[in-house]
């Protein structure tokens, strides 16, 4: 029996190997098409995955809309959102018609969280201008319909509360 | 929201977009021609709203009416409806159980994201920026001057912005007669579901049905642009710009024609009535063209259609002149930071897109843009090129910008990053896999759709 290259088989397998070798070109060229749809099908999995856990998420995905305005905050646990509805059941409350009225937080509210009422406040009740500031600001215009404080904030002294909802209460009109 | 009103706005802004590409002899094949319409009905409904808020007159339903009805007369009469387009891409592909099944599932997460966003999902840039904007067009008929003071109260509703996506808000409010933020958030995931449809009808002919439908599903999946899309961001419009843009000039390299440009044409302006860097888009996208065109055969005839690309800024020019006249400025422009502050900044923001585009929902996206790019740099087919030089400039663009402003670089990552640059991922994924099968022997594929000027390229 012939053993070593020059058997049959090793000849067989010497040619599949030259084969092989000759078509190097186009076995790498295919790699790519076929690496692409694994990456493809991970990315598809992994987004599947991600997507589907956010959906089953209630504060993103299929929460049902709740009495307090969280419009605008989806997916972001502020924790400002029931004072928004307070201030706006105050405001319903006082009804000083359409004049502007200023929201009066205490300084140590943090920055976001005073866009985010801010932001609110200009879009639900447009077009009536509610203008949000802490006692530390200063009030952009120089007349109101009427003053909306914080809990927080202590206007003692001043005229009866016209209104009140969640310790939010409203006063009439002040000039500076 | 009533759901027959909305069907009615979206229908009329893609009539408006059908009868102006019809008029032009530029409506595209299939899902993709659709999505075409779309974003050009969108284009003229805020070029005309943009025209009426900077004369003084307002927005009109009655005269965004009008102005279908004289398109569609103007189709009828010069018998441009003869011409339709083929809807067959529309179709399943049967043959292939594997694409059917996947693109099957495609549709079961759109439907998932779109029924979702009937509950209201609005995001803080959708609530406080687009859809306020769209609900002072309602109440008002136009942006007052006391809206537009640079130094009043609203300034933090990004009075620079374009108008595009506020203005289909509005549109979509006045038919239904109520600011309902449901409305905008669902009109937003109905931007996010044209993308898997874009992908899957610009893909198909290239790249064959299985990888095409799994691109559109990886689309669909892609969380960052479906959760902004449903929060009423105007991103999910660039990333249907961007990916309209790129696939149409990668076509009309291959296969030339006027149409592509049109087409191309139309998503470049979306983008710039869009958002501030979508502007930045239409012009980086004039050199990218112009190289594009030299590739085809029939150089100087093409170069005569770049005159296409002065279309978006053009249209842009009447609302940047208007805000300029208002002295409302860029906030993300406005300052910039010095060469030395530039370098810690481009470290930041190196640091922040590599977290970014290795984290689990991008990752895969971030593998097959690498697997790309070893395609291109082998690639005997020159006519990814121009895609990809698109997309390549644009990032830079943006790069460019949020190194030199002068925002907190840990807010923009943390809350515009995702967004902004989660826009690019459909384009970059699809150039990618067009660079890949570029490549491959048995490419292009049998159903590759065809013009009437076609040159093998």
């Amino acid at each position: 029996m012939r053993v070593g290259w020059s058997s049959p088989r090793h000849s067989r397998l010497g040619e599949t190997i030259l084969r092989q070798a000759a078509s190097s070109r186009t076995m790498g060229e295919s790699i790519l098409p076929r690496l692409a749809r694994s990456l493809l099908l991970l990315w598809c999995g992994l987004g599947l995955w991600f997507s589907g856990e956010r959906l089953l998420n209630p504060a993103v995905g299929w929460r049902p809309l709740e009495a307090e305005d969280r419009r605008g905050i989806v997916g972001l646990p502020l924790a400002e959102s029931p004072s928004v509805s307070a201030i706006r059941e105050v405001l319903a409350r006082s009804d000083r018609g359409p004049g502007a009225w200023l929201i009066v937080y205490p300084p140590d509210i943090d920055e976001v969280s005073l866009a985010y009422v801010r932001s609110q406040l200009l879009h639900t009740e447009y077009p009536r201008l509610v203008e949000v500031i802490t006692t530390a600001g200063r009030p952009r215009s120089a007349g109101y319909a009427g003053i909306i404080t914080h809990p927080r904030v202590d206007f003692a002294g001043t005229a009866p509360a016209l209104a009140e909802h969640r310790g939010f209460r409203s006063y009439p009109s002040i000039a500076r | 929201m009533t759901p027959a009103l909305v069907f009615i706005a979206i229908a009329g802004v893609w009539l408006l977009g059908a009868c102006t590409l019809a008029l032009l002899d530029a409506r595209g094949q299939g899902a993709s021609g659709i999505v075409a319409d779309w974003a050009t009905g969108v284009v003229a409904l805020a070029f005309l709203g943009i025209s009426g808020i900077v004369m003084g007159a307002g927005v009109s339903m009655l005269g965004t009416y009008l102005v279908i009805a004289a398109l569609g007369v103007a189709c009828a009469l010069s018998g441009s409806w003869r011409r339709l387009p083929d809807v067959t891409e529309l179709s399943f592909p049967t043959r292939d159980r594997v694409a059917a099944a996947t693109l099957a599932l495609t549709v079961a997460v759109v439907v998932l994201i779109l029924s979702s966003a009937t509950h209201d999902r609005l995001w803080w840039d959708g609530w406080s920026i687009w859809a306020f904007k769209a609900r002072v067009l309602l109440e008002e008929g136009s942006l007052p001057a006391r809206f537009l003071d640079p130094s009043g109260p609203y300034v933090t509703a990004n009075l620079d912005y374009p108008l595009a996506v506020p203005l289909l808000d509005w549109w979509v409010y006045r038919h239904i007669g109520e600011a309902s933020p449901a409305a905008v958030s669902f009109i937003g995931a109905a931007w996010y579901a044209l993308l898997p449809a874009l992908a899957w009808s610009g893909l198909r002919p290239a790249v064959g049905a299985r990888d095409a439908a799994l691109a559109a599903l990886g689309i669909a999946a892609f969380w960052p642009i479906a959760f902004y899309a449903a929060g009423g961001a105007a991103d999910v419009v660039i990333a249907v710009a961007l990916l309209g843009a790129a696939l149409e000039v990668t076509r009309t390299v291959r296969v030339g024609g006027r149409a592509g440009v049109i087409r191309a044409t139309a998503y470049l302006a979306l983008a710039a009535l869009s958002k501030n860097e979508g502007l930045a888009l239409a012009i980086i996208a004039v050199p990218v063209f112009a190289g594009a065109l030299l590739l085809r055969p029939s150089g100087e005839r093409s170069l005569v259609r770049l005159g296409w690309l002065a279309v978006p800024p053009m249209l842009s020019a009447p609302w940047l002149l208007y805000v300029r006249s208002l002295s409302i400025g860029s906030p993300a422009l406005s300052d910039v930071t010095g060469a030395s502050d530039a370098v810690e900044r481009a470290s930041m923001l190196f640091l922040g897109l590599r977290v970014l585009f290795t984290s689990s929902p991008w990752i895969g996206a971030s593998l097959i843009v690498v697997a790309g790019l070893w395609g291109l740099a082998r690639s005997k087919n020159l006519y990814v090129l121009p895609g990809a030089a698109l997309l390549a400039l644009y990032i830079s663009a943006l790069c460019t910008v949020y190194v030199r402003s002068s925002a907190d670089m840990l807010w923009l990552l943390t809350t515009a990053a995702p967004r902004v640059f989660g826009a690019t991922v459909p384009a970059l994924v699809c150039v990618s896999l067009l660079a890949i099968h570029g490549r491959t022997p048995s490419e292009p594929h049998s159903n590759r759709s065809t013009e009437t000027d076609a040159v093998p390229v």
